[in-house]
C-alpha cells in the first residue's frame, strides 16, 4: 500500500519510543514540511565476492533525503544548523501507522536550492553506513498500535506574528514542545481530550479544549489575549 | 511458456535437488521444508548467464569458464513484522530458492545455495519495496549445478 510520509529530524537522541505515554513523541523533531513528495529512506546492502561463489553482506548504507522544502528564511537558517550534524531521522504516514522508520546517527547535509521573495527552497539528505551487526542500533521499522495523533500549529502575538522563544503544553505540563523559530510546534500524543495552551514569559494565551484524534492532524493557531 | 512467480519459497542451503512433490492445494501448494516468502512478491528474475568469457582458439571463440545465477526478487505489500522475518531470513544466510507459478506447477525453478541480500526502499508516495538480489558463481563445467529446473510431482 502506498505511504504518504511526514518526515522530521532532530540531533541526536536515539531511536522515538513510542511506548511512552504522556510524553510528546515529536520532541525536538523539527517537521520537514515538503514541497512536493520525494522524501525517500534507502538502505543497501554492500557486498563482496566471497570464495564460495556468492557475496557477503558485511555492512549497509542507509540514505534519506528529504525532497524540497519551501521554508521562510528564519527556517532556512535553523535548518542550516543541521549541516553535517549527526541526526535522527522520523518517517511516517499519521494515516497509518503500520511502518514507522526510525533512524538515528546520520550526518546529515543541508542544499539551499534556490531563493525567491521570503521563500526558500532547501533540501536535506544525508548518508549513513554501518557494519550489519550493528543493524538493529540504526534503524528500527516498526508498527504502532497505540491510539495516537498529531496537533501542530504556531503561536501568534496580539497582532498575528509568530512567537518563538517558548513552550505550548497540553494538560498538566508533561506534554510539552519548544517553539521552532518561525514559532511553530508539534505534538504528537496519545489521543484524548486535553487543554492546550502557550507558555511565554510575560504574555498570557487562551486554553483551548481540544481533542486529538487517532491517526488524524489537528491544526491549532494559539493566540495571545 | 510464460511464467508467472507467485509463489516463492526458501529454505536453508542443502542439497541439490531435481523433483519434489507437491502439497496443499491450488492455488496455495506447500513443500515440506520450504517456507512461502512474505509479502507480495513484484518482477522476479534469474538465470544462467556468463561469469568469465575467454579468448580461445586464438581468439576466434571464447570459452565459458564460469558461470552464475543472478536472482532477484522484488517485495511489496509487506508488513513491518513481514520486514523483520526478510531480514532474519536472508540477510548473509545461505538459502535456497524454489520459485513456482501456482498455475503451471508441473516445473519450477530453483536456485541452491546463494545469499540474497534485502535493499529496502521507503519513498513517499510510492509502494515500500524489498529487493532481494544475489549471485550463485561457480565453474562452468561442474556436474550438478545450483541452478535446477524442478520436477513437481
Amino acid at each position: 500500500m502506498k505511504r504518504f510520509y511526514d518526515a522530521y529530524i532532530r540531533p541526536q537522541m536515539g531511536f522515538v519510543n513510542f511506548a511512552v505515554e504522556n510524553e510528546n513523541l515529536l520532541q525536538y523533531f523539527d517537521k520537514l514540511d515538503l514541497l512536493k513528495s520525494g522524501a525517500y529512506i534507502k538502505m543497501e546492502p554492500e557486498t563482496e565476492t566471497m570464495e564460495d561463489g556468492t557475496t557477503f553482506c558485511n555492512g549497509m548504507k542507509i540514505e534519506f533525503e528529504s525532497g524540497v522544502i519551501n521554508v521562510s528564511n528564519d527556517m532556512a537558517i535553523w535548518f542550516l544548523d543541521y549541516n553535517n550534524k549527526l541526526c535522527d531521522v522520523l518517517m511516517f504516514d499519521l494515516n497509518n501507522l503500520d511502518m514507522i522508520i526510525n533512524i538515528t546517527g546520520i550526518r546529515i547535509k543541508v542544499e539551499k536550492i534556490i531563493e525567491k521573495g521570503e521563500c526558500v527552497l532547501i533540501k536535506i539528505s544525508g548518508t549513513t553506513k554501518f557494519g550489519t551487526e550493528g543493524l538493529d542500533n540504526k534503524i528500527k521499522i516498526e508498527e504502532v498500535m497505540a491510539s495516537l495523533g498529531i496537533i501542530e500549529g504556531k503561536v501568534l502575538d496580539l497582532n498575528g506574528f509568530p512567537l518563538n522563544v517558548g513552550f505550548v503544553l497540553i494538560g498538566d505540563g508533561t506534554i510539552s514542545d519548544l517553539l521552532n523559530i518561525d514559532g511553530s510546534y508539534n505534538i504528537m500524543c496519545s489521543a484524548g481530550n486535553y487543554k492546550i495552551t502557550a507558555d511565554i514569559k510575560g504574555r498570557t494565551f487562551d486554553v483551548y479544549d481540544i481533542e486529538i484524534k487517532d491517526r488524524e492532524r489537528t491544526i491549532l493557531d494559539i493566540r495571545e489575549v | 511458456m510464460k511464467k508467472y512467480f507467485n509463489k516463492v519459497f526458501y529454505r536453508t542451503a542443502s542439497s541439490i535437488i531435481t523433483t519434489l512433490t507437491k502439497g496443499g492445494s491450488y492455488p496455495d501448494w506447500t513443500f515440506s521444508g520450504w517456507t512461502l516468502l512474505v509479502g507480495a512478491q513484484g518482477s522476479i528474475k534469474t538465470g544462467i548467464e556468463a561469469d568469465g568469457e575467454e579468448g580461445v582458439d586464438g581468439g576466434a571463440t571464447t570459452y565459458i569458464s564460469g558461470q552464475k545465477n543472478p536472482l532477484e526478487i522484488e517485495v511489496k505489500n509487506f508488513s513491518t513484522a513481514d520486514y523483520n522475518t526478510i531480514m532474519a531470513a536472508f540477510l548473509n544466510k545461505k538459502v535456497d530458492v524454489l520459485l513456482v507459478d501456482s498455475d503451471q506447477v508441473t516445473f519450477g525453478y530453483a536456485v541452491f545455495g546463494t545469499r540474497l541480500h534485502p535493499k529496502l526502499e521507503v519513498v513517499s508516495g510510492e509502494e515500500p519495496k524489498i529487493t532481494l538480489s544475489g549471485d550463485r558463481k561457480y565453474g562452468s563445467e561442474i556436474t550438478t549445478k545450483p541452478f535446477q529446473i524442478i520436477t513437481i510431482s
